[in-house]
C-alpha cells in the first residue's frame, strides 16, 4: 500500500500554539467523521464528504479547566481520549470525550427544531451526560463495550465500568491500589475492551505486562487474569524498566492479536499464547544510544499510541521528527513515513526513510487513528493533523 | 376567536428558548386539548405536535407521557389511531432511552383503545414499520408493543405475522434489539398456544440462550420460567431444564446471578417433580458459588425455595450449605441469609426447626456485622410462631443489648423499632426486667434521632401494655428527666409527654403529666419555654375543659408575657386554641 498525504489541517507552522496542540484523534467506526481533541479542551469534528476528502463539520468546547479544592490542584481541560459510539441514530452521532477526571457523552445532532431557521448545515452539539467523580487519579483510557450499553474508564490504579444510561453509578472492576501506598510498584497505563466479546478487556501496565480480564468470573475481576509478557527479554539495559512501560495496548479488529507499544518497540501477541510475543518490532532503535540524555530531559517518558489496520494485517505507531511507521504484521516489513507539512518552509527530507540523524525530539507523532475504510489514516503532530490516503 | 388564543399561546411557548417554558407548555397540553374540544384537537393540535421536533429530552419525555392520556380528549377509541403518528416518531428515533420507553408505554395505552376492526391497519402496521426500521432505536421500541397487539388480535394470519416478526427481532444483529426482544418475550409467551411454544418458540429460546452477549443471555432465565409454565412436566424436562442447568453453570456470574434471583419463579414454573429431581442440586451449587453476589442472591431465596421442596430434601441438601454460609466471608451473604433463614421454620415444623435452625440462628445472632444481627431480630415472628420465644430469649437479650449500645446510631435506631414487637411477644415481665432500662436510657442518647425515636417507642410500648401500666411504670421515670442540666434532655421529656398523652387518656395526663409541664414554664432556657407552649397546645384537645381553664390557661398566660419573642408567639397560638 502506498500512502499519499491528502489533507493537512492546522495553523501557521511558524507559530507553535500551546493551546492548540492536538491531544487525541479518532475516526468514527464507520469512517464518516474524524474527531480531534485539543490541549485547550476543544473538540473539532471533520466530515468525510466526497472521496476521502474531509470538511469542517463542528466544533465545541468539551471540557473546561477546573480546580480540585481538596487537593489544591488544577484539573486540566486537555482532551485525553475520544471514543465514538458505534450505534447510528437518525441524524445524530454520539461520542465520549475525556479529560483527566471527567468523561462526557456528547451528542451531535442535525435535527432541526421546528420554527428555527436552518442550522446552515452545522449540527447542534450537546453534552448529554457527564460521568464524573469516579477517578482519584488521572484517566488514561476510555473504551466502549461491544454490547453498546457500557464502557470502561481507567486511571493509574483502577478500571471502572459504567452504563451509558446512568452517570450516578460506576463499578470498579479492577483495583490495584496496594493497602500500603509505599509498596506501589505498578500502575495501569491503558485499557481497552475486546472488539466483539462483551466480557473481555485488557490493560497494560508500567511494568511492560498486558493483563486480560474476564468479567464473567467475578464482580471484581482481579483473580484469573491472564498475563501477556515477554518470557526472555533480551538486551536488558539500565533503562529497561522505564522503556518497558507500555503507553498503549490494542486488540486487533479480528480479536486474534494484542499489540502493545512501549518506548522502543511494538509487541504483538497471539491471544492464545500469553507466554511470549509473536513479534517485536523496533520502532526507533537508532535512539537507543541516546537513552541517557533522553532520561535526563524526561523525553524517555514520552507516550505513543499504536493502532491496527481494519484488516488486522498492519500496525502503525508514531515516532520522532514527525515520523510514523507502518509494519506489515506477517513479514515485519516497516514502511517509514514522515508527516511533513507542505507549508513548512524548513529543510525537507526524504519522507520515506527513517530519520536517524538530527532527530528532532520536539516533533513527534503521538496520536494516530486508522479508519475502518482501510485506505485512510490520520496522524497528529503538534498543532497539525495529517490525513493520508492509500493506494495499492 | 377566543379559542384561537390558547393554541397560539402554546405555539409561542413551544418555540421558546427556555426549556422550562417549553416543558411547562407540554405538560399543559391536555388542558389546551380540553379547551379546543375533540375535533379541533384531532385536526389541529395533534398534527402540530407531530411535527414538533424538540431536542430537549425532558420535553420529549413529557410529550410522550401526555399523549398516552389523550384518547378521551380526541373523542374516544374511534379516533384513537390519530395519536399514533406522533408517538411513532418519538418511539422510532429519539436516542434517549427514557423518552422511547415513555412513548412505548403511551403507544400501548393508545393501542388498547384502538377498535379491533382498525387494529391491523393502524397499530399493527405501526409495529411492522418500527420492526423493519433502519435505526436500532425503532426496532428496540417495537419489541415492547407486541404484547398489546397480539392480545387484541383474533385473526390467526395476523397473529402468525406478528410472531414471525417478533422472532426476527430476537435474531437481530444489534445486541440491544435482541435484549429488548428477550425482555418482552416472557410476557408474550403467555399468549401463545402450547403447539406454538413447542414448534416456534423453542428454537428461538435456544438461540438466545447461546447468545454471545451476556446482556442477552441474562434474559434466558425468565424465558425458562415462562416456557415452563406453558409446557407439561415431561416437555419441560426435555426442552427447558437443560437450558436452565446451563445457566446455572454459565461462565458469566451475571447469568448465574439471574438464575439465583429468579430461582423461585423457575421452580414454581417447572413444578415440584423437577424441583425435587434437579433443581435442588442447582440451588446448592448457587449457594456455594465462587462469586459473592451470586451467593447473596441465592441466600435471599432460601425461604422461597424451601416452600417448593419436601422437608427431607431441605434438611439433607440445603441446610448443610446454609450452615457454611453462616461463616461466609462476605457480610452481604450473611445478611441476606439472616433475613431469610427463619422463613424455613414453618416448612420444617417445630421439631426440625429446633434441631437444625436454632444453631444457625444463634450463630448469626453473634455475627460481628450489625446488619446480620438486625436481620435476624426482624424476623422474630416467623420463629415465634413455630418455636416459643422463651427458648431463645436468653441468647436474644445479650444480642439486643449489644445492638442497643452500638457505636453507630443507625444501628441503635433500627433496634428501637423492634422493641414494640418484642414487647408484644415477650410480655410485661420480660420487658420490665430486661428492656425497660434500655428504653429509658435511649431517651438520654446523645443523638437527637434516637431520643425522638425513643419517645415514640415509649408511646408504642404504652399502647401495648395499657395506660394503667404506663402511669405506674413509665411516666414517673420519663418525667424524671426534667431535672437534667442539659436542656436538650429536658426537651425530650416534653416530647414524650406529647406522645404519651393520647395513649394514657385525659385523667392520667391531667394528674401525672400536666403539673410537671406547668412547672417547666419557669425554665431558664427559652427553647424549653416555647416547647412547653407547644406541648400545652397539643394537650388542649385531649384534656377536660375544666382542666384547660384552671391549669393550662394560666400557664399560657404567663408565657404570653415572656421576654422572648418565640415564647410569646407560640403561647399566643396555643391560647387561641384554648378558648
Amino acid at each position: 500500500m502506498k500512502w499519499k498525504l491528502n489533507q493537512v489541517f492546522g495553523e501557521d507552522p511558524s507559530a507553535v500554539n500551546e493551546e492548540n496542540i492536538i491531544t487525541s484523534v479518532r475516526f468514527d467506526p464507520h469512517g464518516d467523521f474524524l474527531a480531534i481533541g485539543y490541549q485547550c479542551g476543544q473538540v473539532v469534528v471533520f466530515k468525510n464528504t466526497t472521496g476521502d476528502t474531509f470538511k469542517f463539520y463542528a466544533q465545541f468546547e468539551s471540557h473546561h479547566p477546573e480546580f480540585d479544592f481538596l487537593t489544591s490542584l488544577e484539573i486540566e481541560e486537555r482532551i485525553n481520549k475520544i471514543r465514538w459510539l458505534k450505534q447510528k441514530y437518525d441524524g445524530t452521532r454520539m461520542m465520549l470525550t475525556s479529560n483527566d477526571k471527567t468523561i462526557k457523552l456528547w451528542k451531535l445532532s442535525e435535527r432541526k427544531k421546528r420554527g428555527e431557521a436552518e442550522n446552515n448545515g452545522m449540527p447542534k452539539t450537546q453534552a448529554k451526560r457527564v460521568f464524573g467523580n469516579a477517578h482519584a487519579y488521572n484517566i488514561n483510557s476510555v473504551s466502549l463495550c461491544s454490547d453498546g450499553e457500557t464502557f470502561i474508564s481507567a486511571d493509574d490504579l483502577r478500571v471502572n465500568l459504567w452504563s451509558l444510561e446512568d452517570n450516578k453509578e460506576s463499578f470498579t472492576c479492577i483495583d490495584i491500589k496496594p493497602t500500603n501506598m509505599s509498596e506501589l510498584s505498578e500502575v495501569i497505563t491503558s485499557a481497552t475492551f475486546h472488539p466483539f466479546l462483551c466480557n473481555q478487556f485488557i490493560y497494560s501496565s508500567s511494568k511492560g505486562v498486558v493483563y486480560q480480564a474476564d468479567m464473567r468470573t467475578n464482580a471484581l475481576c482481579e483473580s484469573n487474569l491472564r498475563c501477556f509478557k515477554e518470557s526472555n527479554p533480551s538486551g536488558k539495559s539500565f533503562f529497561s524498566e522505564v522503556t518497558s512501560s507500555m503507553s498503549d495496548v490494542q486488540y486487533s479488529p479480528d480479536g486474534r492479536y494484542i499489540m502493545a507499544r512501549d518506548y522502543l518497540n511494538l509487541k504483538i501477541w497471539d491471544v492464545n499464547n500469553d507466554s511470549s510475543p509473536l513479534a517485536i518490532y523496533n520502532v526507533h532503535d537508532h535512539i537507543k544510544p541516546k537513552l541517557y540524555e533522553l532520561y535526563e530531559n524526561d523525553i524517555i517518558f514520552d507516550k505513543f499510541e499504536c493502532c491496527w489496520s481494519p484488516d488486522s494485517k498492519s500496525v502503525m505507531t508514531g515516532t520522532y521528527s514527525n515520523g510514523f511507521v507502518i509494519f506489515d504484521v506477517a513479514s515485519g516489513e516497516p514502511t517509514h513515513m514522515q508527516a511533513v507539512n507542505p507549508r513548512d518552509k524548513r529543510k525537507r527530507r526524504n519522507a520515506t526513510l527513517p530519520v536517524t540523524e538530527d532527530i528532532n525530539f520536539d516533533e513527534k507523532v503521538s496520536h494516530i487513528t486508522w479508519s475502518s475504510k482501510s485506505d485512510l489514516l490520520a496522524c497528529a503532530a503538534g498543532n497539525y493533523i495529517y490525513l493520508y490516503v492509500g493506494n495499492n | 376567536m377566543e379559542e384561537l388564543t390558547p393554541i397560539a399561546l402554546l405555539i409561542d411557548q413551544l418555540k421558546s428558548e427556555d426549556t422550562q417554558i417549553r416543558l411547562n407548555a407540554v405538560r399543559r397540553v391536555s388542558q389546551i386539548a380540553k379547551a379546543l374540544g375533540p375535533e379541533r384537537t384531532r385536526k389541529e393540535l395533534i398534527p402540530f405536535l407531530t411535527e414538533l421536533v424538540d431536542d430537549e429530552d425532558e420535553v420529549l419525555s413529557a410529550l410522550s407521557e401526555e399523549l398516552g392520556n389523550f384518547v378521551e380528549l380526541i373523542g374516544g377509541s374511534e379516533f384513537a389511531a390519530t395519536l399514533l403518528p406522533p408517538l411513532e416518531a418519538l418511539a422510532a428515533s429519539v436516542e434517549e432511552t427514557s423518552v422511547r420507553e415513555k412513548a412505548v408505554n403511551s403507544l400501548n395505552k393508545v393501542g388498547q383503545s384502538v377498535p379491533s376492526e382498525s387494529l391491523k391497519d393502524t397499530f399493527i402496521a405501526l409495529i411492522k414499520r418500527l420492526s423493519s426500521g433502519d435505526w436500532f432505536t425503532s426496532r428496540t421500541s417495537a419489541a415492547g408493543l407486541y404484547y398489546v397487539a397480539y392480545q387484541k388480535t383474533s385473526d390467526e394470519a395476523t397473529k402468525k405475522e406478528l410472531r414471525t416478526s417478533f422472532y426476527a427481532l430476537c435474531r437481530d444483529d444489534v445486541p440491544m434489539v435482541r435484549r429488548a426482544a428477550a425482555t418482552h418475550f416472557p410476557k408474550l409467551i403467555s399468549l401463545f398456544t402450547k403447539e406454538q411454544v413447542k414448534d416456534e418458540v423453542l428454537p428461538v429460546f435456544v438461540f438466545l440462550s447461546n447468545d454471545d452477549q451476556d446482556s442477552v443471555r441474562l434474559m434466558t432465565v425468565e424465558l425458562c420460567a415462562a416456557i415452563g409454565r406453558v409446557l407439561s412436566q415431561e416437555e419441560s424436562l426435555q426442552a427447558v431444564l437443560p437450558v436452565a442447568l446451563n445457566c446455572v453453570s454459565d461462565k458469566s456470574w451475571r447469568v448465574r446471578y439471574m438464575v439465583a434471583d429468579k430461582f423461585c419463579e423457575l421452580g414454581s414454573a417447572l413444578g415440584p417433580e423437577l424441583c425435587k429431581a434437579h433443581l435442588v442440586n442447582s440451588f446448592v451449587k448457587l449457594l456455594r458459588d465462587s462469586e459473592a453476589e451470586v451467593r447473596t442472591a441465592a441466600a435471599f431465596k432460601v425461604e422461597g425455595f424451601g416452600k417448593l421442596i419436601p422437608m427431607e430434601l431441605i434438611i439433607k441438601n440445603v441446610i448443610p450449605s446454609v450452615k457454611e454460609l453462616v461463616k461466609d466471608q462476605s457480610q452481604h451473604v450473611r445478611a441476606a441469609l439472616a433475613s431469610n433463614i427463619m422463613g424455613l421454620a414453618p416448612s420444617l415444623g417445630r421439631e426440625k426447626t429446633l434441631e437444625c435452625l436454632v444453631d444457625i440462628f444463634l450463630g448469626l445472632l453473634k455475627d460481628e456485622f450489625p446488619d446480620v444481627r438486625l436481620n435476624i431480630i426482624s424476623k422474630l415472628d416467623s420463629i415465634n410462631s413455630v418455636v416459643g420465644i422463651d427458648l431463645l430469649s436468653q441468647s436474644l437479650l445479650p444480642a439486643i443489648v449489644d445492638l442497643a449500645e452500638d457505636k453507630q446510631w443507625r444501628v441503635r435506631l433500627a433496634i428501637i423499632e423492634f422493641i414494640p414487637l418484642l414487647c408484644k411477644q415477650l410480655g410485661v415481665q420480660f420487658f420490665e426486667s430486661k428492656l425497660s432500662n434500655l428504653c429509658l436510657s435511649w431517651l438520654g442518647d446523645s443523638v437527637f434521632a434516637i431520643r425522638e425515636a425513643a419517645a415514640l417507642n415509649i408511646k408504642k410500648v404504652a399502647e401495648v401494655f395499657g395506660p394503667e401500666w404506663a402511669k405506674n411504670n413509665i411516666i414517673p421515670r420519663v418525667l424524671s428527666l426534667y431535672t437534667h442540666p442539659n436542656y436538650l434532655y429536658r426537651m425530650t421529656t416534653l416530647f414524650s409527654v406529647t406522645q404519651l398523652a393520647p395513649v394514657v387518656g385525659p385523667d392520667v395526663t391531667a394528674t401525672s403529666m400536666l403539673p410537671l409541664v406547668a412547672r417547666m414554664v419557669d425554665d431558664s432556657v427559652p427553647n424549653i419555654r416555647f416547647t412547653v407552649a407547644k406541648t400545652l397546645h397539643a394537650l388542649i384537645p385531649l384534656l377536660d375543659a375544666a382542666v384547660v381553664q384552671n391549669q393550662v390557661k394560666p400557664a399560657l398566660n404567663k408565657l404570653a408575657e415572656d421576654s422572648d419573642r418565640d415564647v410569646k408567639y407560640y403561647s399566643s397560638l396555643a391560647l387561641q386554641q384554648a378558648v
